[in-house]
Formats: structure tokens, sequence, C-alpha cells
């Protein structure tokens, strides 16, 4: 490739994201008080779905249960909030370092399984979690969940955000996802996600290679466990509710059709996925009750025109685009 | 002289909009409308319906005429609070109402309090909305758990059961059902014992081992909150073993059209059932004619989820019409100076002010099939009486007291 | 005053025995549901290799087809035919699937398969919901069993529901003539092969891509035949299908993905697991099934009757 070509290439992108950081920056000012919230929604859902996508796309397993870890970092975050102190940041650091833990935990275990196995391994122990939390109901309130979680306000030293005010929790939220979704990027393009990929393409000849394919999986499993539970320490005060349905396999499966509707082997994929995912449930329920039908026929038309997700094909088509411009050399 | 004519056209067009063509009065509904539970989503939206046409016919309220949304909340509480906001924020609603999952109806209420919106309860039964979680923007039309089981108590205690047990869904529903049930029924009557308790998950496909384990334990009565599509399957997996004949069912919630119709012949006669509302009584006007056009429009009798969900609707305009006005703060001071009294299919209900809940009288009767209509009605009614079941004067203290300390710790 | 003593006793022990028996009994019943509903996905998976996740709503689909026949064409008469009828409707439904859908995906990772396939449960949902679901309709439907196995038997003094009996038969005349197709007969011998050697068999010009669709819409028989089955005790209602996919799952991992025995062997287990469980140990029921997996993953990482694939 021709040295000015990169160059360009690797501006372009960062023209990209300068341009999408004053978008994100100004929209709360444009779309009012309603999206601004289903904004945060979309972060949120896009932090989940870059950290199961560590595991799928990157590491090439199929995590069944990520919502376990969402939960317990919203349960926690929502307990600390409630019971213990009323300061967002603590709460949200002590929660993350518990979901790493459950995470590292039952990876432990499932990082012994591969394909189908693991996955369903996931599902068991994303189950187990639903049942901890629906039946321990002093500790979680039960079927019931949490309500009323505390949103204090959040002294920044120069400024305080208000963080019971949806527009500041949008900045709040911002900043902390586009940090997370910021450090997986490094981390995939580090050696360590390099090594990931190769376990992704072949385990065994990544293994005949001296790699410990397991360490390997299960700090992966970790890392996903650890920006999942981080999602959901975040979604805690702003939603102002947990409940068990949080780790409720159908939300599980959720985070895996966003990603694969984004596009597992891209990194922005799940983010997009996300995005549309969210946007087009909103809008499709408004207008009808059979919004299964319609989504369930874009699922199918997806998955035979658009395999590679939507960002997939769009990258193909720049790369056509591309390849058949007629640039003289 | 064109100049004032067309001064006069545009000064008469300008006021015509303040004339009646006002804006109308929006309603935000939720109701699990899809599932096994999806009948009494499809019941309560139906009678908002019907609830709503009747009043804009006859002129609206305060001259408005009103219009209702509808979106599925599928029992869960993340999707409810989502729907509630983009009625709140987006759809610019002015009430709530709804909605069926307990859960759910914690969550949209927590949201309804945050916006200060306020939102009418008509299915979700949980007591915690008017006791620990109690805030003023909601108002209870039906009657909650708490109510039901004293009531059963109160009917159950004169009967000869004295070996109790209980079956039903293990969530907090079922559980405080059974709680607040005996624990009147031991008050009224100290001589009853406890066998045991079964504890199904929510929709159970099988509910075989548990029948077993009743046969095998024996008791006289059982005290069952099963509900829905539950008590459907419970049933009709119970009838081939004869449980019927060896005990005594009282279903608090069971007599519900989603339960006697699909059960249809097959309800073996005699089980105490208890609903907040049935359509064969009361006798009067009201109520026939809500039954009639209820069946009319859409061809099936009006469970009591129907029923209460047009009550609530006539409790908005009664209302929205002490107030004057749909502002919220006025409305919740109005209905608060005194009780409310609306009338209803099921009678005249009144609304207090102490946990915004709806005083009303809770019927038990016995089943018996009727060839009429293809499913089993109850027989022998008694209606026990409202003020005997809800919370006493002490707890309702209880509760405004909580709710004041709550409000200050934020 | 010995003899009273003795014969109270061992009236006792019987009493002890015919509980056991009944639990046993109970067991197997809620097995059979599982496997009826589970041998379908298991060989699909087995030959195809293709992840249904669909597959419960093809079994709800059974469940509602069965309604429709009993109610609205009065099949009342005969509830037999309706368990002939209402599989062969959904089996079509399987055909008409693999043709237009899962055709394409044959070669797709299986996580692809599992977001198309989860497209068809949510288009199925609302079909069922526009069919079944219009004015006056209730939401939970119910099918009434033929009249001569709605009683129950007495077995040591305990009643037992003929259909459960009725059901036990079925399950294990379903396992045996599974077993008796896929291992004893000429077409189970073509099957076989296209599980294992297709590029051979192509090669021998027999049409794999039939045998495909045709394995497909056996796998779908299988599971409109659980709704079917099944319905007269659970009735039908919207949603039964995903209640019931995880079960289905799990069936099929313990027992090993592959294997039609394994698949009855899991679900008896699990069967009786539930029922003893919910026996003794009632308040976790809700976790058994997830437990279990666990703990036989972890012994037996592909499911007891699994095949095993390189490990790293």
């Amino acid at each position: 490739m021709r040295p000015g070509r990169t160059r360009w290439h690797s501006i372009g992108k960062w023209v990209l994201i300068a341009v999408c950081a004053v978008i994100l920056l100004v929209l709360p000012r444009f779309i009012g008080e309603y999206y601004t919230n289903l904004a945060v929604k979309i972060f949120i859902m896009a932090l989940l779905a870059c950290s199961f996508n560590l595991l799928l796309g990157y590491t090439g397993l199929l995590s069944f249960g990520q919502a376990a870890y969402f939960a317990v970092g919203a349960y926690a975050c929502a307990l600390l909030l409630k019971l213990v102190i009323p300061n967002v940041v603590l709460a949200i650091l002590i929660s993350v370092v518990i979901s790493a833990a459950v995470a590292l935990v039952f990876g432990y275990f499932c990082v012994r399984l591969t394909e189908i196995y693991f996955a369903m391994l996931t599902l068991a122990f994303g189950q187990i979690v639903y049942t901890i939390a629906f039946k321990w109901e002093s500790l979680t309130g039960g079927d019931n969940g949490l309500a009323g979680i505390p949103s204090p306000p959040l002294n920044c030293g120069l400024f305080t955000l208000d963080l019971s005010n949806a527009f500041h929790y949008y900045y709040f939220a911002l900043v902390l996802i586009s940090v997370s979704i910021g450090v997986l990027y490094l981390i995939v393009n580090s050696p360590f996600g390099a090594t990931l990929k190769s376990i992704r393409e072949n385990p065994e000849r990544a293994s005949f290679m001296g790699q410990n394919v397991r360490v390997f999986q299960l700090i992966s499993f970790g890392i996903a466990g650890t920006f999942s539970g981080l999602a959901g320490a975040i979604f805690a005060p702003f939603e102002k509710f947990v409940s068990p349905e949080l780790t409720y396999w159908s939300k599980s499966a959720e985070i895996v059709l966003v990603s694969i509707l984004g596009g597992i082997y891209t990194f922005i994929g799940p983010v997009v996925g996300s995005a549309v995912m969210i946007l087009l449930e909103d809008y499709i329920s408004t207008y009808t009750s059979y919004w299964s039908i319609f989504l369930g026929t874009v699922l199918i038309i997806f998955v035979i025109f658009m395999p590679d997700g939507i960002v997939g094909r769009t990258n193909q088509i720049f790369y056509k685009l591309r390849t058949q411009s007629p640039i003289k050399q | 002289m064109t100049g004032i004519v067309a001064l006069f056209i545009v000064v008469i067009w300008a006021f015509t909009p303040a004339m009646g063509k006002e804006k109308p009065i929006k309603l935000g509904t939720l109701f699990v409308m899809s599932g096994k539970l999806g009948g009494y989503g499809k019941s309560g939206w139906q009678a908002v319906q019907l609830a709503i046409d009747e009043i804009n016919e006859s002129g609206g309220i305060l001259g408005r005429k009103m219009v209702a949304f509808n979106e599925d909340e599928k029992a869960k509480p993340e999707i409810g609070v989502q729907i509630a906001k983009k009625y709140i924020l987006k759809k610019k609603v002015d009430f709530l109402l709804g909605p069926t999952a307990s859960s759910v109806g914690l969550a949209v209420s927590d949201v309804c309090r945050q916006y200060k919106k306020i939102l009418i309860v008509t299915q979700s039964a949980t007591d915690v909305l008017t006791g620990p979680q109690f805030h003023p923007y909601q108002f209870s039309v039906l009657s909650n758990a708490l109510m039901q089981s004293r009531a059963g108590a109160h009917y159950l205690a004169p009967k000869p059961y004295k070996r109790w047990m209980c079956i039903g869904p293990d969530y907090s529903y079922g559980h405080s059902s059974w709680e607040t049930f005996i624990a009147k029924l031991k008050e009224l009557r100290p001589d009853v014992e406890v066998l045991g308790e079964l504890w199904p998950k929510l929709m159970t496909p099988d509910f075989t081992p548990f029948i077993n384990k009743i046969l095998e334990a024996n008791p006289d009565a059982i005290w069952s909150p099963l509900w829905g599509g539950d008590t459907v399957t419970f049933i009709k997996q119970a009838l081939p073993f004869g449980l019927f004949d060896k005990v005594k069912f009282a279903f608090p919630v069971g007599a519900s059209m989603e339960v006697l119709i699909p059960v249809g012949k097959d309800m073996p006669e005699g089980i105490y059932m208890s609903a907040r509302y049935f359509f064969t009584t009361p006798e009067y006007g009201r109520n026939r004619r809500f039954v009639k056009a209820y069946y009319e429009r859409f061809k099936e009798y009006p469970s009591y989820m129907a029923e209460e969900s047009y009550a609530g609707v006539y409790f908005l305009k009664a209302a929205i019409e002490r107030a004057g006005t749909t502002d919220t703060e006025a409305i919740i001071k109005a209905v608060e100076r005194e009780p409310l009294a609306w009338e209803t299919p099921e009678g005249w209900k009144v609304m207090r002010k102490e946990d915004h809940l709806a005083v009303e009288d809770v019927v038990w009767g016995e089943t018996v099939y009727s060839e009429k209509y293809g499913f089993a009605i109850l027989k022998n009614i008694e209606s026990i009486q409202g003020e005997l079941v809800v919370r006493t004067e002490e707890e309702l203290k209880e509760i405004r007291a909580s709710y004041e300390k709550r409000m200050k710790g934020r | 005053m010995l003899p009273v003593a003795r014969l109270s006793l061992r009236r006792r022990h019987v009493g002890e025995l015919s509980n056991i028996v009944i639990q046993v009994l109970n067991g197997i019943t809620f097995a059979m549901f599982l496997y009826l509903i589970a041998a379908g996905l298991s060989i699909v998976f087995g030959v195809i290799n293709i992840v249904n996740f669909a597959h419960g709503s093809l079994y709800m689909l059974g469940a509602f087809f069965a309604y429709g026949l009993v109610h609205k064409l009065n099949f009342t008469g005969n509830f037999f035919v309706t368990l002939i009828f209402a599989p062969l409707l959904v089996g079509l439904v399987g055909l008409a699937m693999e043709y237009v859908l899962l055709r394409r995906i044959y070669k797709a990772p299986h996580f692809l398969q599992l977001l198309m396939t989860y497209g068809v449960i949510l288009v199925i949902q609302d079909v069922v919901k526009y069919v079944w679901g219009g004015l006056g309709e209730e939401f939970v439907k119910s099918v009434p069993p033929p009249p001569f196995l709605s009683k129950s038997v007495d077995i040591l003094g305990h009643p037992f529901p003929s259909y459960y009996l009725f059901t036990i038969f079925c399950g294990f005349s379903l396992a045996f003539f599974i077993w008796w197709f896929i291992e004893r007969s000429r077409w189970g011998s073509l099957i076989r092969a296209a599980a294992s050697q297709k590029e051979m068999l192509n090669a021998l010009g027999i049409n794999v891509k039939m045998i495909y669709t045709l394995v497909f819409g056996l796998g779908a028989l299988l599971g409109g035949l659980g709704g079917a089955l099944a319905a007269p005790v659970r009735a039908a209602y919207p949603g039964m299908g995903v209640e019931v996919i995880v079960e289905c799952f799990i069936v099929v991992v313990v027992g090993g993905l592959g294997s039609v025995q394994g698949a009855l062997a899991a679900a008896l287990i699990i069967g009786q697991l539930e029922v003893s469980g919910i026996m003794f140990l009632e308040e976790f029921s809700m976790v058994f099934i997830y437990l279990l997996m666990v703990v036989v993953l972890l012994y037996k990482p592909r499911g007891l009757f699994g095949k095993k694939v390189g490990e790293y």
C-alpha cells in the first residue's frame, strides 16, 4: 500500500472520531429529554456489547450469560448507593471489582469447555445468578427488585453534576463509557489482543505455539465481566430500579443479538448494533403491537444478506468502492 | 368594509380553538399483552377503550376528549420504565394507567413519582405500593393482595377446615398473599394447623410433583394464590387425581374469565373462588349496561381485570372533575380533601386519602357450572366488606410516616 | 397387640414403597415430556449440525394446531387423528422453513444460525398471536384429552393419571422407533451417512440436500408431536415455546450433542431430579436443572454420550 494512502486513512479515522465526539457532546440540546434518556441506554448497551464481543469476536467464545455480570454490577451499585455510601464514583468502583471477581470465578469453570458447551455453561451460571437475585429477598428485594435507587450529586471539583438530571447523567455516562470503550479498543489492538485472535482462529495451533490458551481465555472472560459490571453500575443510578430480569437469559440473548447485528468481527460493530436495535424497537413498538414479526423479519433478512453485520457490510461496500476507484497508479 | 369583515373573521378564527377544540387528555396505558399472562392485558386495554369511547360520546371530561395509548410491558420492569418515560417525555401524556406485573408496577410507579405524573393502578396487586413504597402520585383502584387475603380469612374462618396448606406461585405476590391470609386466619381461629407450603415457580408447566405432595399430606383445605394460566393448568392436572374431592380449595383470584373459560365444564363444583369483580353481580343497571356493552363489542364477558381498568378510567374522570383541572397537584389535593366516591359496574367505590386505595368489597363464592354460559360461575356469593379488610388506622399512620422519612432522606 | 403392630408396620412399608414408585413414575413422565420435545432438536443437531433455536416454537405450533383441529374443525371425536395431523402440519412448516431459510446458513457459524432462528421465533410468535388471538379468544387455550384417558388408574393405592401412562408409552415408543429408524432402516443408514460423510454420499449421486430437508422436517414433526401431546396437560398459550427451549437445549447438551440416546438418558436424569428436588428441596427447584448441567459438563465436557474432539 502506498505510504500516502495509509496516512490519509488514519487521519480520516481521527477526523471521523472527532466529528462523532462533537455530535455526541451537543446532541442533548437538540433531541430533548426522552431521546437523551434513550441515548444513555444506547451507551450502556454499547459498552455491554463491546465487552461481550471481546469474548465472541476476539476470543471466539460465545458467552450466553453475560447479563449476569451486568446485573451483579447493577445490584452491587444499587445496594451500595442505597445502604452504604452515597458516592457514585466509589459505588461504581466497588461494583466493578465485585463483578470482575464473579466473572473470574465463573470463568474459571467455563473456559474448560468449548463451543456450545461453553455457551450453555455460561447460560447456566447466568440462571444461577438469576435464582439468587430472585430468592435472596432480604438482600435483593426478590422479584420486586430494588426501587428508588438514589443518584446523589457528583462533585467534580469545578462543578457539580446533578445525576438525577437526565442531561447531566448523559455527560457522565458519555465520558465514562467512551473512556471504557477506548480502553477496550487498546486491549484488542495490543499483543494480548493479537493472541486472543489467534486463539479464536485455531485454539489447537495456539496451544502448540506455547500459549496457555485457558489462561488467556480466562483473562479475556475477566475483562469482559469487568466492563459488563461497569455497564451495570452505570445503569443502576440511571434507571433507579434493578430487578432479577436483568440477569435472565433473554437479556443475555439481547446482548448477543445486538453484537451480531452490528458485526462481531469489527470493533465498532456492537456499538452500531446497540444503537440500531434500541432505536428500532423504540420506533416500532410505538406504532404497532406486532413488532415481533417486524423485528423477526428484519433479523432473518439480515442473516441472509448481511451476515457480517451492519458494520461488516458497510466495510465491504467501502472496500469495493475504494478498489474500484479509478486512481491511476 | 372588507377590512372589518376580514378582522371579524380573523378574530372569530383565532378564538375558535379556545371553544371546544381543546387538546385531548392523554392517557398512557401499559399492560402485559403477550405470553401466558397476556389475557390480563387484553382485557385491560379493551376496557380502557370502552370507557374512553363512552366518556367521549357523552361530552368528555371538562369538555375535553380523552385519548389513550397502549404498549406491552412484557412483565419486564426495564421495558415498563422505558414505556413510562416515553409516555411522559415524548408523548406528553397527562396520566398513566396500568400495569399488570407487580414488579413493573413498582418500577413505573417510581418513575411517575420522579416526574410527578399520576399513575392509576388497575392490575398490579402488590400491597407494597400502598404500603412501604407508598407515594401520593398513584391511586390503586383494585383491592390488593392484602385485602384479598384478609377477606379470604373472614370468609373461611367460619367453615370447618382446620388443617391448611398453601400452593402458590413462587414470588412476592404469592408469598405475601399466603402470609397475610394465614396470619388473619390464625387471629380469627386460633386452632388452625399449617401442614406445609408449596411454591412452584411462576408459570410452571407441570404441577404433578406438587399435587402428589398435597395428596400425601392430606390437608382439609388449601389456599392457592395461583392465577391466570397457572390456575388453568393446575386444575387440569389435578382433576385426574380426584384432588378436588379430597381437599377443599380456595383461590383468591381464581374467578377470572381467563381461568373459568378455558377450564369450562371441567371445573369441579364447590371450589371457593374470589374475584375482585364477577360479572353476574351486582344485578343493577350500571353493571348490566357495562357487561352488555363489553360483550357486544369484544365477544366475551368482562373479567375483573377489565372492570378494574374500566373503573380506573372513570375514577380519573371523577378526580379531574372534582379538581376542575388536569393539574397533578390539584388533583391529588382534591382527592385527598375528602374520600372520593365514584360509580363503577361493581357498585360505588371510595378512594381514601391515607393510602390512595379504593375501599371495595371482596366477593367470594363457590363454583358451579352454568349451561347458559358454557363455563362455571359463582353461586352462594358473599361479599366481605371493604372496611373490614383494609389497613387499619395505625398501619396507615405508619405508611405516611415512612413516606415522609424516605422523601427527607433524598 | 403384637400382630396388630406388625400389620400396621407392614402397611407403612408398603406405603413408603408405593410413594417411591409414584415418584419414579412422575419423574419418568416429566422426562418423557422433555424427551418428546428434545428428540427432534437432537436429531437435527446430530445430522445437520444446525442450532435450531426455533424448535420451541415448532413445539408451540404443534399444541396450537392440536387446539385448532379439535375446536375449529371439530375433530373432537378422534384425539388420535389430531395426534397424527398436528405434527404433520408442523412437519410441513419445518420443511418450508428449511427450504426457504435454513439451507442458506448451513455453512455459517453457529451464532448466525442462532440469530436467524431467533428471528423465526419472533415471526411465529406474532403469527400465532394474530391467528389465535382475535376478539373473544382466550389467551390460554384448553385442549381436552380423550375421555378414556382423562381419569386415573390405581397404582399401589395411589391415583396416577392414565394420560401420563399414555405419555410414558409414547415416549418410549418414540425412542424405540427413532433407534430402529436410524440404526436399522435403510433410510436411517442414508441419514447416518449424510451426517458424517456427505461428500461421499453426494459423489454417489444421492441428493444430500433433500435428505437434510427431510431430516429437518422430521425434527419439526417430532417437536410438533411433543406439543400436541403436551397440550391436553399443559394447555396451549403463546410463549410456551420460549419457556421450553432452554430446557430442551439443556437436555440435548447434557446428553451429548448428536446423541439421541443421550437425550433420552439426560431427560430421564433431569426428570427424576426435578421431581425429587421438588419433593425434598423445594426452595431451589428453580435451579436444579442448571446445577445439574454445571456438574455434568464439568465432569463430562462433551455431555454424557457426546463425541470427544481434540483437547488442548
